[in-house]
């Protein structure tokens, strides 16, 4: 009976109080889905907020702990802590870069993208190349396997979203160079606003020289929708101007250091090139000026280094990143000398200066070009035989006994031109040993029995 | 695709033969109706028979009744009335003569009465147009002429025939007296263009009974004066029309930018001012100390040294119309076949000598340091670089087509006296020496050749250069060449520095790596003008450097490339 009389068609007043009910109780279900998805975003967080803070203890602790490693080192310059301050204030302190007007930051990747044009354009540039043991951490969850651990860091860094230097930035400015670079600027241009340079993979002919011509002023129009400055002569021309002072500077530093015996541990000027990466260049440069003048005091009163009968290595290979200090600490404290190193976040990074031949925007920018690619030694262009000639060029000018070849693991392009060095050393008789690591600390006393044998060969004959 | 660039070349070789076949039908600016405004007035002064100027007014000193004056027509010698004339027919060919009847007197004090001819002669060069070239009336009405046959060579004819093997004296303006001795051509060459211009009178004794004298005057032009400032107008319509050229071409580039979107910087104004220039003793500023002083030399040297120089015939391009330069011009010989086998021994002699002597010391070296057109141009790419206007960077394409423009003006500056034409009507150098010097001189094909050069100059450093037939031939021997460009291959960091600076774009400098000694390669090559902007825009100590006679005479430092930046 019942059933009969719910199967009646019912009045339109019960059929609308039908409705309701329906709606109401899909409005209660709509509640309850919205609560778990926000209790859900609030587990995220919070286990997101955990590994923040983890993330902060752990990185706090690595770079305190390649600081003191570096502060303990003996016959340090009083004139180098201005630059150990600064990795401090970045990586330890967790603070933005500082810029005089607080200036847009401009995160950039690899030296082919000239910091003129940004400084012209009313932006500050910060290399992101990432050496970080642990942002290496996290990002090897998102990064495929054999990802370098640069790159991996970087990404890292990128995930946690706790660096400021890494979340401030208004632009991205990544050029294409190796495989990693390339994955990441794309992988990039999905969370940020990245401006990707076309690196010319060969750089002897003049078409694709002409076309990095043009893809910086591509850049250049790009960096004009984020500072709203556009490029013009005056402006690029100061830039190259602060350029020019401060390679001034490193020039002097560089005589400084050729002294034999040695005036400046090496790992010292690694330290001041990697804090170059996120300071404001006349700051730094003034900071440079101080240890030269430092340096020179010293010269003159005979207070060198080192005792002269210790191995001189040259560091070169895979950039060393700090608070990734792992190699030159070793080679310093097993004995040796690290005299040069050619790397890409060390000297080389900052060493050629662009020669402005003709001057008018077009002739800085053309020469800013050619600066970018033309005497780089970075691996990824397809003839590299210049990095022979430039390191045979160090030997000459720092006395190299020994290299040490360092290959980040994953880092192709690096470990492809071992073996043509080690031919080339093999003819001029210079021992060189071949390195392959990655950010973590776990193969330390590995490679301490490696760089040590070494070194010892390289002191008793072999 | 091939055959459409084969087809281009041939046709912009055709064009550009064509274009110099009948350059001497393509006028630019000549001088016309440049007699009517002279004149002619005598003066009874008891002074020697002789010609003055002042301005376009001339006046015959010493004219009394016994003095007929000449001028030389197209025709032949005409007589000019009473000595007197308002102005000159247009037929008129710029040169007078005055002869007195022939007296009796003792001018050595011998004893034996002497016959003596007394005439005066005078060329209007700056008058009327400058043409190179003696006149001559060869005329028994002027028994006894000299003719000036070219800057100091006077050739002597009595009564019509040569006067070979003979001593004539010359009595200078300042009492000086020189003695000359005629060859067997009839010519003497001991006299200098200064002394001639402010006259000079020739005495000549065949024997104890006859004495001829013949003053000679070379009308002289004054520098800085009204009438060389009339001289410098067509070089003046020249700078005028390259201006509006290199505006035009600016405002059509910003254009075109702007149209093609890539803004950035690119259209926006020329700045002035910011750039300092920072002088420093070193190679650069030798190098534009010695361009600015031979620049003077080569125009007005003449005038200054007199023709102590004059036989070196230097293989640049400074004009031979300027007959005031301090030497003599290698590049008229060269493109005139037919005058230089036409010339005395001695001068081929000099001809050959001095090219050799240059090419084996200097080679092109002269380009960068001596050839006046060439610090034309420097100054004009000074000029840009001042003003911060934007340049037109070329490639290895374009170099390459303009090595092969080159080919054809070397075709064209050796061929050319061979078929008819002169290479003068071409060649650019014409339109600033002669009248920086104030020569009146017509131009042809030259002018608008001299506006290509100054505007492709000032967007293109010394693009005049790339195609320049002279210097290709004072190049070509450069494996004899003293002065030497040498790289330390290990030092190099091959950053390309060289190759932009470069004005001759060679680029063999930094891709060269491979030699045989690595420290020291030879990167020199037939274009290189040794103007050492690679050794200056070069960062690296040692990579570069100029050697002369095997000793290091200009190095790069890395120190020294710092200082031309840092503030």
């Amino acid at each position: 009976m019942n059933e009969n009389r719910n199967n009646l068609p019912m009045n339109p007043a019960q059929l609308r109080q039908r409705e309701r009910l329906e709606q109401k109780n899909k409005a209660v279900e709509k509640m309850q889905r919205q609560q778990e998805v926000l209790e859900r975003e609030n587990k995220a967080a919070e286990k997101m907020q955990r590994q923040q803070e983890r993330f902060e203890r752990k990185s706090t602790a690595a770079a305190q702990k390649t600081l003191r490693q570096i502060r303990e080192l003996s016959h340090k310059p009083d004139a180098i802590e201005p630059f150990l301050e600064t990795l401090e204030n970045i990586f330890s302190n967790r603070k933005d870069v500082q810029s005089p007007q607080g200036l847009p930051t401009v995160g950039t990747y690899c030296v082919m993208v000239p910091p003129e044009i940004i400084y012209a354009q009313g932006g500050m540039p910060v290399k992101l190349c990432g050496g970080s043991s642990t942002a290496f951490g996290i990002g090897d969850d998102t990064a495929p396997r054999d990802a370098c651990p640069l790159v991996k860091a970087v990404m890292g860094f990128e995930e946690i979203g706790t660096m400021p230097v890494y979340q401030n930035c208004s632009l991205m400015a990544v050029p294409v160079t190796c495989d990693c670079k390339k994955k990441l600027a794309g992988w990039l241009e999905e969370r940020r606003p990245t401006a990707i340079l076309h690196v010319p993979a060969n750089r002897d002919r003049d078409e694709d020289m002409e076309r990095f011509v043009g893809e910086l002023y591509r850049f250049s129009s790009r960096l004009e929708q984020i500072t709203g400055k556009a490029l013009d002569y005056d402006s690029l021309s100061d830039a190259c101007q602060m350029t020019a002072d401060a390679q001034f500077q490193l020039s002097r530093f560089i005589d400084l250091r050729r002294k034999n015996p040695l005036i400046i541990r090496g790992t010292f000027s690694m330290a001041f090139m990697n804090a170059l990466s996120y300071s404001w260049l006349p700051e730094w440069t003034g900071q440079l000026s101080a240890l030269n003048r430092e340096l020179e005091g010293r010269a003159k009163a005979n207070e060198m280094a080192v005792k002269e009968n210790r191995p001189r290595i040259l560091l070169t290979g895979s950039p060393v990143i700090f608070p990734n200090f792992k190699l030159p600490l070793l080679i310093e404290s097993m004995g040796g000398l690290l005299a040069a190193d050619e790397t890409c976040m060390g000297e080389r990074g900052f060493y050629d200066p662009p020669a402005v031949c003709d001057r008018t925007v077009d002739g800085m920018i053309r020469a800013l070009a050619n600066r970018a690619t033309r005497p780089c030694t970075c691996p990824t262009f397809t003839d590299n035989l210049r990095r022979i000639y430039r390191i045979r060029q160090l030997i000459r000018d720092y006395r190299i006994q020994g290299v040490i070849y360092h290959v980040m693991r994953g880092c192709l392009v690096y470990d492809y031109e071992y073996r043509q060095l080690e031919e080339e050393m093999g003819k001029l008789g210079i021992p060189v040993i071949r390195v392959e690591t990655d950010y973590n600390d776990e193969d330390v006393e590995q490679l301490r029995i490696r760089v040590e044998a070494f070194i010892e060969l390289i002191k008793y004959g072999g | 695709m091939k055959t459409k660039k084969i087809l281009t070349a041939l046709l912009s070789a055709l064009v550009l033969a064509v274009l110099a076949y009948f350059a001497a039908d393509t006028p630019f600016f000549t001088w016309q109706e440049p007699l009517e405004r002279a004149s002619l007035q005598s003066v009874d002064d008891g002074q020697q028979l002789s010609f003055s100027y002042s301005g376009d007014a001339l006046t015959l000193h010493g004219a009394g009744s016994d003095v007929k004056a000449y001028g030389l027509t197209l025709e032949g010698m005409a007589e000019i009335p009473e000595a007197r004339a308002a102005s000159f027919p247009a037929d008129s060919l710029g040169t007078l003569a005055a002869v007195r009847d022939a007296y009796t007197a003792d001018l050595d004090g011998d004893g034996v009465v002497e016959t003596v001819i007394e005439a005066a002669k005078t060329d209007m060069e700056y008058t009327q147009e400058f043409v190179s070239g003696g006149n001559a009336f060869l005329d028994s009405r002027l028994p006894f002429e000299a003719a000036l046959t070219d800057r100091s060579i006077f050739t002597f004819t009595l009564n019509g025939s040569l006067l070979t093997g003979v001593g004539i004296t010359a009595l200078l303006h300042d009492g000086e007296q020189v003695t000359l001795t005629t060859d067997g051509s009839g010519s003497a060459s001991a006299l200098s263009l200064n002394d001639f211009r402010s006259g000079v009178t020739f005495l000549y004794r065949p024997d104890a009974e006859h004495t001829y004298l013949l003053h000679y005057l070379w009308e002289d032009n004054t520098v800085f004066s009204l009438r060389w400032l009339q001289a410098m107008m067509p070089f003046t319509i020249i700078l005028g029309i390259s201006l509006i050229c290199i505006i035009l071409d600016i405002l059509l580039r910003k254009h075109l930018y702007r149209r093609s979107g890539v803004t950035a910087g690119r259209t926006g104004k020329a700045a002035f001012g910011s750039g300092r220039i920072r002088l420093r003793f070193g190679f650069s500023m030798v190098r534009w100390i010695i361009m600015a002083v031979s620049f003077v030399l080569l125009i007005w040297g003449g005038r200054i040294l007199g023709t102590t120089f004059s036989s070196i015939q230097l293989p640049v391009l400074s004009c031979p119309y300027n007959l005031d330069q301090g030497t003599g011009a290698g590049c008229y010989l060269f493109s005139h076949p037919d005058v230089l086998a036409g010339s005395p021994v001695d001068e081929i002699l000099w001809f050959a000598g001095s090219f050799v002597v240059c090419v084996l010391l200097l080679g092109r070296l002269l380009c960068a340091f001596v050839c006046p057109l060439g610090f034309v141009q420097d100054v004009i790419h000074e000029l840009r670089q001042k003003t911060h206007t934007e340049g037109i960077p070329l490639n290895e394409k374009l170099y390459a087509w303009l090595r092969f423009i080159k080919w054809i003006m070397l075709l064209i500056f050796l061929g050319i006296g061979l078929v008819g034409g002169s290479f003068c009507d071409f060649c650019p150098a014409i339109t600033l020496s002669p009248a920086l010097a104030g020569f009146k001189t017509s131009l042809y094909f030259s002018g608008f050749m001299m506006v290509a050069v100054l505007v492709s100059g000032f967007f293109k450093r010394r693009c005049f250069c790339n195609i320049c037939p002279m210097g290709y031939l004072l190049g070509l021997p450069h494996r004899f060449s003293l002065v030497r460009l040498r790289k330390n291959a290990v030092a190099c960091t091959e950053c390309g520095a060289c190759y932009e600076a470069c004005p001759m774009g060679i680029k063999s400098i930094f891709t060269v790596r491979q030699g045989e000694n690595e420290l020291s390669i030879d990167v020199t090559t037939s274009d290189c003008i040794f103007c050492g902007e690679c050794i200056r825009r070069c960062p690296e100590d040692g990579a570069l450097f100029m050697t002369l006679a095997g000793k290091k005479i200009c190095t790069a430092s890395r120190m020294k490339f710092m200082q031309d930046y840092t503030s």
